[in-house]
C-alpha cells in the first residue's frame, strides 16, 4: 500500500498539471492557406513522388553558423520545371527509371537562392545530405541555358541521387580497390587540381574525398558532362611527357570505374546508365 | 501519524492545485496558436501597413521601408533601393510566424531584406529573422534573431497615408551613378564625391559606400578644385556616418561639424535637386561628363555634388629615395586583364619581370623620376629600362610628362627602347594616375588607376 501511493504521488508530481501539455507542439506556423504555387508542389511532387519540395526558409535546413537565404517567389516555378525536365524525366523516359526513381527518390528537396555562406569565409556550391535530402543553390540565378549554371545544378542531383545506389545496394564488388593509393586525407581534396585528380584516376579533385564520393561523383560527371569521354576516357595517342603519360594512366582507371558503375546499375537498378546519359544529352542539346 | 497519511495528504493536495487551472489554462498549443495568431493581427492590423527606417549595423546606413501583411502570409515591402532594376521597389514575399523560445518573423522567400543579407558574401549583418520583443506606444518591436551580440533592434511604427510619399527612389537610383568610372582591383572600393557649397566657396570630399549607405567624410576646405583646397588651411575630418534617403534628402544618422575657412556648420542633411551627367571629365580632354546633383545644406547654402577620384588615402605616395616596384602580372586594363599575360607587355616585351618607378630618387646614374621595367632574359642576364618622366602632384593625382628620355642598365636588347616607350605611352594614357593605399600587412604599397584609359597597378615601396 505505502509502494503504491509512493508511486501514484510521485506520478502526480512529475505528470504536472496539464493534460494536454506535450512535446508535439507544432514548430512551424502552419495556419495558411496554400497558394497556387503551393498545390502546384502538392499535385505534382509531394502527391506524385512523395517529395517534399522546401523554398520557404526555414533554418533548420541549414548547419549552424551557415549563411543562406531563400529563392524568389517567381523562380521556385521555373526551378520545379527544370528538376522536372532534366532531372526526374530522364529516370521516367530510360528503361526501369520510373520504378527505381519512384522507389528510391529522396523525400526533401531544398531550394535556396544564392550559395552557402561558411563562418570561415569559404562558400559551400552545392551540398549533400546522404541521400535523404537534395539541396539545390544558387536558384535565383537560374538560367538553364547558362552551361556553368546548368552544370552546377545538375552535378549537384545526379551527384546526390546516385548516393542512394550505394547505400542501398552498396559499392560495386572491389570498387575501392581500383585506385586505392588515390584517396586523399581527411579534408584535404581540395589541394588537388582537376588535372591532378584525372591523373590519380578521379573525375575531380572532391572525387578523391572517399569511395562513396568517388562513386557519386564519377555517375554525376558521367550524366551531365558533354565532353565526358573526352576529358576523362579517350587516351592521347601522341603523348611525349610525364605529365600526359599520368593522365592517360589516370582515364585507363577513370574508364574501370565507369565499367563497374555500369554494371552494378544494370544489376541492381535495371538502369542502363550509357542509355540514361543519351536520354539527358539528348534534353542538353 | 501514520506515513500513508502524508502521501494521502500530497495526493490530495496535487491534485486538488492541478483543478481550478486545468480549467482556467490551456495548452501550450493553444497558447502558442493563440501568440502567433495574436501577432498576426497585430502585424495586419494598420490600414497602411508599417513604416521601417532598418539599419542593420551600427556601422551602416538605414533603408525605409514600408511593410504590408496580409492574413495569408503575403507580405508587401516597398524600399528604395534600386537593385536589380527595381525589382525591391515594390515586392511581395511571403512571411511566417514561428514559435521558438520566443515568437519569431521570418521572411521565407526573396526580397530586399535577403538581399541586404547577402551582400559581401552575406558578411553584411543584415537579416531576415526576427525575434518579436514587444508592442510599445504602438510599435512593434522586434530584435534580429542572427545576431549573437549587439542585437539589431527593428521598429515597426504604423505607416500614414501619405508615407509612401517618402521614398526618394530616383535620388538613390541615380546616386548608384557615381560608382562607376572608378578602380575595380580593389573589391568594395567605394567612389568619392566632392560636394562643393559655392556660397560659402568650401569644398567637402568623402568616400561613400553606395550598398551599406555610409559615408567617410575625408575632409573639408576652402575652395572649389582639389587644388585650392589642398593648398589652403583643410579640415581634416575622418568621420564616418551612415545615411539614407528620405523626403528627397540625403539624411546623416550622424551629423558632421564643418568648421574650415571661417564658416561653421553641422552637416545634417543635403536636399538633392536636379540630377544630371555634366560633372567635370575625370580624364581631361575625353568629354566624358560624370554624375552631377545639385544640393543644399541648411546653414551653407547651394552647390554641387560631383564625383572625384580624391581620396586621402593616396596622399601617402610621395617622392622618396627608395626604388617602387612591383612583380609584373599586377598591371591591368580596363577589363582587370594582366598586361602581361594577355596586352602590350605580353607582346612587346616578354622579358619584363617587374615594373619599376622612381619619384624623387637622388641618384648619380638612374633618373631622378622615371618609369620602366626589370628585364630578364632567357640566358638568365638580367636589365633595368627606365624611361624619364616629369611629375605634378596634386593630393593622390600624379602628373606625369613622359619624356624621350632612356636609361638602362647592362646589355639590352634591340627593339626594347620602342617597345618601353609604347607600352608606357599606352599604361599612361592622358598623363595621370591616382594614388590609393593598398593596405597589405607588412607591405607599403598602393594601387594606381588611370581615368583616361580604365588601367591600374600596384606599386610597393
Amino acid at each position: 500500500m505505502k509502494s503504491i501511493l509512493y508511486i501514484v504521488t510521485i506520478g502526480l508530481m512529475l505528470s504536472g498539471c496539464y493534460p494536454d501539455e506535450s512535446l508535439n507542439v507544432a514548430e512551424k506556423d502552419q495556419d495558411v492557406e496554400l497558394s497556387a504555387l503551393d498545390q502546384y508542389i502538392e499535385d505534382n511532387f509531394t502527391e506524385e513522388y512523395n517529395m517534399a519540395i522546401r523554398y520557404r526558409y526555414i533554418d533548420r535546413y541549414v548547419n549552424p553558423g551557415e549563411r543562406v537565404a531563400p529563392p524568389k517567389l517567381d523562380v521556385v516555378q521555373p526551378m520545379l520545371d527544370f528538376i522536372q525536365e532534366y532531372w526526374i524525366n530522364p529516370y521516367l523516359e530510360v528503361t526501369n527509371g520510373e520504378e527505381f526513381f519512384r522507389g528510391h527518390v529522396p523525400p526533401e528537396i531544398i531550394l535556396l537562392g544564392g550559395f552557402i555562406y561558411n563562418p570561415d569565409g569559404t562558400v559551400t556550391l552545392g551540398t549533400a545530405d546522404s541521400g535523404a535530402r537534395i539541396t539545390f543553390t544558387n536558384v535565383n540565378s537560374i538560367d538553364p541555358s547558362d552551361q556553368e549554371w546548368r552544370s552546377l545544378q545538375l552535378q549537384t542531383v545526379y551527384h546526390e541521387f546516385s548516393h542512394i545506389v550505394h547505400q542501398r545496394y552498396k559499392l560495386p564488388t572491389a570498387y575501392e580497390t581500383i585506385t586505392t593509393s588515390g584517396y586523399t586525407s581527411a579534408g584535404s581534396w581540395f589541394n588537388l587540381t582537376d588535372q591532378g585528380a584525372i591523373m590519380r584516376g578521379f573525375v575531380s579533385p572532391y572525387a578523391t574525398s572517399s569511395p562513396n564520393e568517388d562513386f557519386a561523383e564519377t555517375v554525376a560527371f558521367y550524366l551531365f558532362d558533354p565532353d565526358f569521354h573526352e576529358r576523362f576516357i579517350i587516351q592521347d595517342d601522341e603523348c611525349n611527357t610525364a605529365a600526359c603519360e599520368a593522365e592517360n594512366n589516370g582515364k585507363a582507371f577513370i574508364t574501370q570505374k565507369v565499367a563497374a558503375i555500369t554494371e552494378h546499375y544494370e544489376k541492381v537498378t535495371g538502369i542502363d546508365l550509357e542509355e540514361l546519359r543519351g536520354i539527358i544529352q539528348a534534353k542538353l542539346q | 501519524m501514520s506515513k500513508h497519511w502524508i502521501y494521502i495528504l500530497l495526493i490530495a493536495v496535487f491534485s486538488l492545485a492541478c483543478e481550478e487551472e486545468k480549467a482556467d489554462l490551456p495548452s501550450v498549443e493553444e497558447r502558442t496558436s493563440e501568440a502567433i495568431e495574436d501577432l498576426r493581427d497585430e502585424l495586419t492590423d494598420p490600414t497602411n501597413g508599417w513604416k521601417v527606417s532598418y539599419q542593420p549595423t551600427p556601422e551602416s546606413g538605414s533603408f525605409f521601408m514600408l511593410l504590408t501583411f496580409d492574413d495569408d502570409g503575403n507580405l508587401n515591402i516597398q524600399s528604395d533601393i534600386s537593385a536589380e532594376e527595381g525589382i525591391y521597389f515594390d515586392q511581395t514575399i511571403t512571411y511566417r510566424i514561428d514559435a521558438g523560445l520566443s515568437l519569431e518573423l521570418i521572411f521565407e522567400t526573396y526580397g530586399v531584406f535577403h538581399y541586404l543579407f547577402e551582400l559581401d558574401q552575406a558578411s553584411f549583418g543584415a537579416e531576415f529573422e526576427l525575434l518579436y520583443a514587444e508592442e510599445d506606444d504602438g510599435n512593434l518591436i522586434f530584435t534580429s534573431k542572427s545576431d549573437l551580440f549587439d542585437q539589431t533592434t527593428i521598429v515597426f511604427e504604423p505607416a500614414g497615408a501619405n508615407d509612401a510619399d517618402l521614398f526618394s527612389r530616383e535620388m538613390a537610383q541615380n546616386f548608384s551613378a557615381y560608382s562607376g568610372q572608378g578602380p575595380q582591383f580593389v573589391i568594395g572600393f567605394n567612389p568619392s564625391q566632392q560636394l562643393y557649397l559655392s556660397g560659402a566657396d568650401i569644398s567637402i570630399f568623402w568616400t561613400v559606400n553606395l550598398l551599406k549607405r555610409s559615408l567617410s567624410i575625408d575632409l573639408a576646405g576652402p575652395g572649389s578644385s582639389l587644388q585650392e583646397v589642398l593648398s589652403g588651411s583643410y579640415q581634416s575630418i575622418n568621420q564616418a556616418t551612415g545615411y539614407t534617403f528620405l523626403d528627397g534628402k540625403l539624411v546623416l544618422n550622424n551629423p558632421v561639424n564643418i568648421n574650415t575657412g571661417g564658416t561653421s556648420f553641422s552637416l545634417s542633411e543635403i536636399s538633392l535637386g536636379d540630377f544630371s551627367e555634366t560633372g567635370p571629365e575625370l580624364c581631361l580632354g575625353s568629354g566624358d561628363l560624370t554624375p552631377n546633383y545639385s544640393a543644399t545644406v541648411t546653414g551653407a547654402g547651394t552647390g554641387q555634388i560631383n564625383k572625384s577620384l580624391f581620396n586621402s588615402s593616396g596622399l601617402t605616395f610621395e617622392p622618396t629615395q627608395t626604388l617602387f616596384s612591383v612583380n609584373i602580372p599586377f598591371i591591368f586594363d580596363d577589363s582587370l586583364r594582366s598586361l602581361s599575360e594577355e596586352g602590350i607587355i605580353a607582346e612587346k616585351l616578354p622579358s619584363a619581370a617587374a615594373l619599376l618607378m622612381t619619384y624623387g630618387l637622388e641618384d648619380d646614374t638612374i633618373p631622378e623620376n622615371s618609369v620602366g621595367f626589370f628585364l630578364e632574359y632567357e640566358n638568365d642576364s638580367t636589365a633595368i629600362y627606365l624611361r624619364s618622366f616629369n611629375p605634378t602632384q596634386v593630393g593622390n593625382r600624379l602628373e606625369m610628362e613622359l619624356l624621350d628620355e632612356y636609361y638602362h642598365t647592362d646589355t639590352v636588347q634591340t627593339g626594347e627602347q620602342q617597345a618601353l616607350m609604347e607600352i608606357t605611352d599606352e599604361i599612361f594614357e592622358g598623363g595621370s594616375v591616382y594614388a590609393y593605399d593598398l593596405p597589405i600587412r607588412g607591405l607599403t604599397a598602393w594601387h594606381f588607376y588611370n581615368p583616361c584609359n580604365l588601367y591600374e597597378f600596384v606599386l610597393l615601396r
